[in-house]
């Protein structure tokens, strides 16, 4: 290895750096009580404004397939006492999913077959445009059906999520855990289906099951 | 070739922030030391890199990971589960930090942190002390060789770290794992009492079922909060709740003002100078402009774990030390040790239908070692397929119904309500089991491997052996045999023959001892060589217990600064 020759004065870190380091941390015990917990909600704000206000715009969903794929989660999993997954920005996690995450085999197999769901529906309902203008019956209908052909398919196998085995799972399957996955991982599902909150505050070992 | 001298002499060098570092740190700047950290990576934020409180949701995959990435820059480290989508971060990259696996050896999971505070973000607190079971142990049977301290010189050592560290846990009053100075324990849940009741009752009180001992604050204590029970620790935490270099002993060191640290600085070698037979300084690389920086101190204390500090070592031969420095017992790299991991048994329990937790508590429970006891319980605990013990990580949990719904056919408003709620108690044993220190199992130089600062990279030879095989089954069994006694439904043992490193506890690659022929340290964690040199981190073991480690390597680190700087004042350094 060659580098340039050269001499330095002694102490090149500067104390800023060093402050630098672990300055943040280090602030945070000469707070008092209630300060800190303002300092403590103001972190838990941050971290929940990261994202900003609107969705961030499709990179590989058309417009359709994702109201498509919204509509769909619905009947999953519809609105009851709780949100459904309609409401759980499935489309933007997919489309997530689609451009950075599922191997190429599998995202051809999501999209064409998304296609194809939409093409039979429109083959039953030459009038409609679409899954998206079918009544909740007629939906629910077509999605029975994707069902029972994935229950055929499958054969007894299990859905598998490894990402290198999701191309062979059938449409059903793969929507289906899709929606599971994006509702209970949504602030929707998550808040209103799970109860979750970000800082319990407490742990306490024996509540019911109905407090909970 | 070293080109920048920097002029400067400190009065100690540390090289690491990890765990071990950062007790260096605290206690040397506290003890009057003008003390620079070398740290091969970056500073972390709190602020901007902590994200103990980002949900699923706004993360990028819902915490499915950045696979892609994953695959290509870390494809050894994301095989840990806590190499997540939050985490993974703080994880090294595995290209430009290469080791390769030498032959005759399986695999090896080398999984580390290269950050300021290193694997003290992402631990999993467990802490637990050892004692003379574990220190008596290669006196006892005859493997590795005898360790140069037992309980009673640590166990000041255990009080002072844990009175600075706060650690939750329950006293037991149970010879193989010594009490501590603990803070009020994290409460085990209903179905958790119970069980601890009902293994009571079935082995006459010797398994005995504790809350997990963990470095997390149940109280206030020296200006750190209270855990708020967020869940996922090793994201980090901004109330500083449990313990990590960051959290807890830098800021401790920098408020003497006496503490530098320089981030991005890969230390390549220490220099030695042959005249005055001291480490001189240490041969660094700046990560960021790569130049090549040398750095003066009157001691260094070397906590870069135990395989880095083997590599620095072994990195830092000269003519007097041709093998690697510190090295005339030629025991530089060797003895490896992990513990066996990834095996276990659980079942379902009954009852308490109605009832379960709230909040996401920072730990579960233990079950400490009940096997080859010494005294007068080693008659009735001996066990005669293999040697030593293992203890569990163990707990009950419900989970969420929704994980296992794309197993349930349906779909609509009936299928959705038919996941809400908790699947039954589940009791799960995991076991982490003693490793028997092998002078083959070892860390070499690989002659034809670089990382990317072009430092020579390490080469890892491990196996286990017989007896670590026979301890598997046995952790099994007795997990079963306790899942049975409760009546436990659905019982599943299993056993994944987790590759060595996958515990993450590696250790004993300069391990201490009471001969200079076959020890590296004395019992100071003092180089028998280089008396100015201190290895302190997991090198330093001699052999492995069956509890997790890094509380015993924090108080090794204590003890070795008190002794480093009283010998400093004497003159003897
Ligand atoms: C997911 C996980 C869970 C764990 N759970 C537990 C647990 O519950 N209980 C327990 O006891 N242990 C646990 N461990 C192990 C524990 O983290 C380690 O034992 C501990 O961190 C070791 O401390 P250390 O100071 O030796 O090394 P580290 O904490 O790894 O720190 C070493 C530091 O040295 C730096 N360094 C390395 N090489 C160089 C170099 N050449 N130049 C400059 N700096 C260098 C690194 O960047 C790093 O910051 C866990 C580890 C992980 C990853
Ligand atoms: S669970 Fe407690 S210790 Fe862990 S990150 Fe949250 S507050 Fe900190």
């Amino acid at each position: 290895m060659t580098l340039p020759q050269s001499d330095r004065p002694a102490d090149r870190i500067p104390r800023r750096q060093a402050l630098r380091v672990i300055g943040g941390a280090a602030a945070l015990p000469l707070l008092p009580e209630e300060l800190f917990a303002n300092a403590h909600l103001a972190h838990v704000h941050l971290h929940q404004q990261k994202p900003g206000g609107e969705p961030a715009p499709l990179t590989v969903l058309t417009e359709h397939q994702a109201r498509t794929l919204s509509a769909i989660a619905e009947r999953i999993l519809p609105t009851t006492d709780t949100p459904g997954a309609g409401d759980a920005e499935i489309p933007g996690f997919v489309d997530r999913l689609l451009a950075g995450w599922l191997p190429d085999a599998a995202r051809d197999h999501l999209l064409a077959q998304l296609d194809r769901f939409d093409d039979r529906c429109r083959e039953r309902h030459p009038d409609a445009a679409g899954f998206l203008d079918l009544n909740e019956s007629a939906q629910d209908e077509l999605l029975t059906e994707a069902q029972d052909e994935a229950l055929a398919e499958r054969n007894d196998r299990a859905f598998s999520r490894n990402p290198n085995r999701l191309h062979e799972q059938p449409f059903f399957d793969l929507v289906k855990w899709l929606t599971l996955f994006g509702y209970y991982t949504s602030e929707a599902g998550m808040k209103s289906e799970l109860g979750y909150r970000i800082v319990p505050g407490r742990w306490d070992p024996c509540v019911d099951l109905e407090d909970a | 070739m070293v080109q920048i001298i920097e002029r400067k002499t400190w009065d100690a060098i540390v090289i690491g922030s990890g765990i071990t570092g950062g007790w260096a740190a605290k206690e040397l700047t506290e003890k009057g030391l003008e003390t620079l950290v070398l740290e091969a990576g970056p500073p972390i934020v709190p602020e901007r890199d902590y994200s103990e409180h980002t949900p699923p949701w706004q993360m990028p995959y819902r915490g499915l990971r950045d696979r892609k990435h994953q695959a290509e820059r870390q494809p050894i480290q994301s095989r840990a589960a806590a190499c997540d989508e939050w985490s993974g971060k703080f994880f090294v990259d595995d290209i430009d930090n290469p080791y390769s696996v030498g032959e005759g050896g399986q695999d090896f999971l080398w999984i580390r942190a290269r950050i300021v505070g290193g694997r003290s973000l992402l631990w999993g607190r467990q802490s637990y002390r050892w004692s003379d079971l574990d220190f008596g142990a290669n006196a006892r049977d005859g493997y590795g060789t005898d360790w140069p301290i037992r309980y009673r010189d640590l166990a000041p050592w255990y009080d002072h770290v844990e009175s600075f560290v706060g650690i939750a846990g329950q006293p037991e009053n149970m010879p193989q794992l010594p009490d501590g100075k603990f803070l009020p324990p994290i409460a085990q849940s209903c179905m958790e009492e119970k069980v601890r009741e009902g293994l009571d009752r079935a082995f006459g009180g010797t398994r005995r079922f504790t809350p997990a001992r963990v470095a997390v604050l149940t109280k206030h204590h020296l200006g750190r909060r209270a855990c708020h029970y967020c869940g996922i620790c090793r994201r980090g935490c901004i109330s500083r709740s449990y313990f990590s270099s960051l959290n807890a002993t830098l800021p401790a060191a920098e408020e003497t003002g006496r503490l530098t640290v320089r981030p991005n600085s890969v230390v390549r070698n220490l220099v030695y100078d042959e005249e005055r037979d001291r480490v001189s300084g240490v041969h660094l690389i700046d990560a960021e402009s790569m130049e090549s920086i040398e750095v003066r101190g009157r001691i260094v204390f070397l906590c870069a774990s135990t395989i880095e500090s083997a590599r620095i070592l072994l990195n830092s031969a000269t003519p007097r030390f041709a093998e690697g420095l510190a090295n005339s017992s030629g025991q530089v790299g060797r003895n490896l040790m992990d513990h066996i991991f990834q095996v276990g048994a659980n079942g379902n329990l009954e009852g308490l239908e109605d009832k379960t937790t709230f909040g996401r508590r920072p730990n579960s429970c233990y079950l400490p070692r009940f096997v080859n006891l010494d005294g007068d319980r080693a008659e009735a605990t001996r066990e005669k397929d293999f040697l030593r013990g293992f203890g569990y990580q163990c707990g009950a949990r419900r989970g969420t119904l929704w994980q296992g719904g794309i197993g349930q056919p349906g779909f609509g408003a009936d299928y959705k309500a038919s996941l809400r709620g908790l699947a039954p108690w589940r009791l799960g044993f995991t076991g982490f089991g003693e490793n028997l220190p092998n002078p083959d199992n070892r860390v070499t130089i690989d002659p034809d491997l670089e990382d990317r600062w072009g430092i020579p990279a390490a080469r890892i030879t491990m196996s286990y052996g017989e007896n670590e095989e026979a301890m598997r089954e046995a952790i099994q069994t007795r997990a079963a045999e306790m899942l049975e006694a409760l009546g436990a439904k659905n019982i599943r043992t299993f056993n994944r023959n987790s590759l060595p490193g996958f515990a993450i506890h590696e250790m004993g690659t300069a391990r201490m001892g009471r001969d200079p022929a076959t020890s590296v340290l004395n019992g100071w964690c003092q180089s028998w060589d280089v008396p100015n040199l201190f290895v302190t981190d997991g090198a330093a073991m001699a052999s492995s217990a069956c509890q997790n480690p890094s509380l015993t390597y924090m108080a090794l680190t204590a003890r070795a600064c008190d002794y480093a700087v009283r010998q400093m004042r004497r003159l003897e350094l």
